[in-house]
């Protein structure tokens, strides 16, 4: 064996070592990968049934998750067109995260209509449906994303089968201030969103998006009170970021074509049996 | 080796020589995972786990580790570990994971495993480092956890997530004292905890100078 200290044993010692770890490393990320991709559908799962105000936190276990799940459909859109659309090859494992960064699934979106800030948007996406007994639309969940002061929040918007009533809203991924901006997660300021005694409506008569932050605390006998929205102490630019993000997403570019259909009674309700869950 | 010396090792740490109250190291940590319990019994899992086979790991190849790369040696040894045990966590307490952020994996610049492997692993055999690892992982863990549930039950009247004060807000007699759930209030703690260490051993005081 050379020296310790010398040249070869460095670069010997050096190279071994890397491959080793480099085993370990790559090894673990193997192995544990399919139980990672088990939490993370389970956690959107969660997500999912927690903005459609099926998921109790504290209450409801995570073994009931898959089971609660069921309930819930799944449909592609067209966002350009509004309608339902059978060009995703696979849409069991669309994964909105991947599509959105692939250049081929998304379009780009005009710089001037670009209020999210986020650049590109998928053609097609996945919504998720809550139907009543009867078959019919109860809830509809929409995803959203838009920058808000330090990252990109991704969240869960859920609408009553009106088209224009929120009925929950989540966000299951950001990076804002814990404090300050992360506090669009907070529970209380969340349930302000879809107290049925006070709700809150996305569009005005006209079928235009009429929503608007306000500075203070929004009671429910103010006039106006449903396009009203509490805005977030010490996060402006977090809470211009959610605002815009409503903004576009309800916007032509958007959920608007698809939720000016649903607002008219148009949405093909009756393909939904058909659907995959 | 001798018992006293195996003793000596793995209980040294945890009050006559503490890594964060004597040493001061791994503070950085120190206040930011403790403002739950949960998190903070995790963390001290993780780090010691993480110093004990570090300082095993190290101090047997120690004979063949080149003089002039041995701090590079030391710290792809500590990565690969720390990146192990963030993800098995991400794979099995995805929750706790996700409150833990990025701590997991500065447990790569925590100075007590760095430390510990350079001035302990490099002169030791593997199984008198491995309890070296352990006993520090210990020290870090007991004042970690010390913090931890001052802070969580005074925050937040809760231990564990569980609510055992009833809080003012709920109807029961308990305000929480939000100052508690900040980094800041754990410097006071590790404070206080280092002055009631240093007033039972007046030895650990130092010099003036």
């Amino acid at each position: 064996m050379p020296q310790r200290d010398s040249l070869q044993n460095t670069f010997l010692v050096a190279f071994v070592l890397c491959l080793v770890c480099s085993l370990v490393v790559s090894s673990a990320a193997v192995v544990l990968r399919p139980i990672k991709e088990k939490n993370e559908r389970i956690a959107f799962q969660r997500e999912v049934l927690s903005v459609a105000g099926l998921y109790e936190k504290g209450k409801t276990k995570d073994s009931e998750i898959p089971e609660l799940y069921k309930q819930i459909k799944t449909v592609m859109i067209d966002l350009s067109t509004g309608e339902v659309t059978d060009a995703v090859k696979d849409p069991e494992n669309f994964k909105l995260s991947d599509v959105a960064k692939n250049e081929d699934l998304t379009v780009e979106i005009p710089a001037d209509k670009d209020l999210a800030g986020i650049k590109r948007r998928e053609k097609y996406t996945k919504i998720y449906i809550v139907s009543k007994p009867d078959g019919s639309i109860d809830q509809l969940i929409l995803p959203v994303r838009g920058k808000g002061l330090w990252s990109t929040i991704w969240g869960l918007l859920s609408l009553d089968s009106d088209g224009k009533t929120v009925r929950g809203l989540t966000f299951y991924e950001d990076g804002e201030t814990p404090g300050l901006g992360g506090e669009i997660n907070n529970p209380k300021w969340k349930a302000k969103w879809s107290n049925p005694e006070c709700p809150k409506v996305l569009f005005n008569d006209e079928g235009q998006v009429d929503i608007s932050f306000y500075k203070g605390v929004v009671t429910c006998d103010m006039p106006d009170s449903e396009h009203k929205f509490d805005a977030l102490a010490g996060a402006t630019i977090t809470t211009r970021g959610v605002e815009n993000m409503f903004k576009f997403w309800l916007g032509d570019e958007g959920y608007g074509p698809l939720l000016k259909k649903i607002r008219e009674g148009q949405f093909p309700v009756t393909k939904l049996s058909s659907v995959s869950q | 080796m001798s018992q006293s010396k195996i003793k000596d090792v793995l209980l040294s740490p945890i009050f006559a020589n503490n890594p964060i109250a004597l040493q001061v190291l791994g503070i950085c940590s120190a206040l930011a995972v403790t403002s739950k319990m949960q998190t903070t019994v995790t963390m001290a899992v993780a780090v010691t786990l993480v110093v004990a086979f570090s300082n095993a790991i190290i101090a047997a190849i120690r004979n063949f580790i080149p003089n002039s790369i041995r701090i590079i040696v030391q710290m792809t040894v500590i990565a690969s570990l720390v990146i192990v045990v963030d993800q098995i966590l991400k794979a099995f307490l995805p929750e706790i994971a996700k409150t833990l952020s990025v701590f997991v994996g500065l447990i790569i610049t925590n100075c007590i495993v760095m430390g510990r492997a350079e001035a302990f692993a490099m002169k030791n055999d593997w199984w008198t480092s491995f309890l070296d690892g352990i006993g520090n992982g210990l020290g870090y863990s007991v004042l970690l956890v010390c913090v931890g549930i001052v802070r969580e039950l005074t925050g937040a009247g809760q231990l564990f997530g569980i609510q055992v004060l009833p809080l003012a807000t709920d109807g029961g007699w308990y305000v929480p004292n939000g100052l508690m759930l900040l980094p800041p209030s754990a410097f006071f703690l590790i404070g206080t905890f280092i002055w009631i260490l240093r007033t039972f051993d007046p030895s650990q005081v130092e010099k003036d100078s």
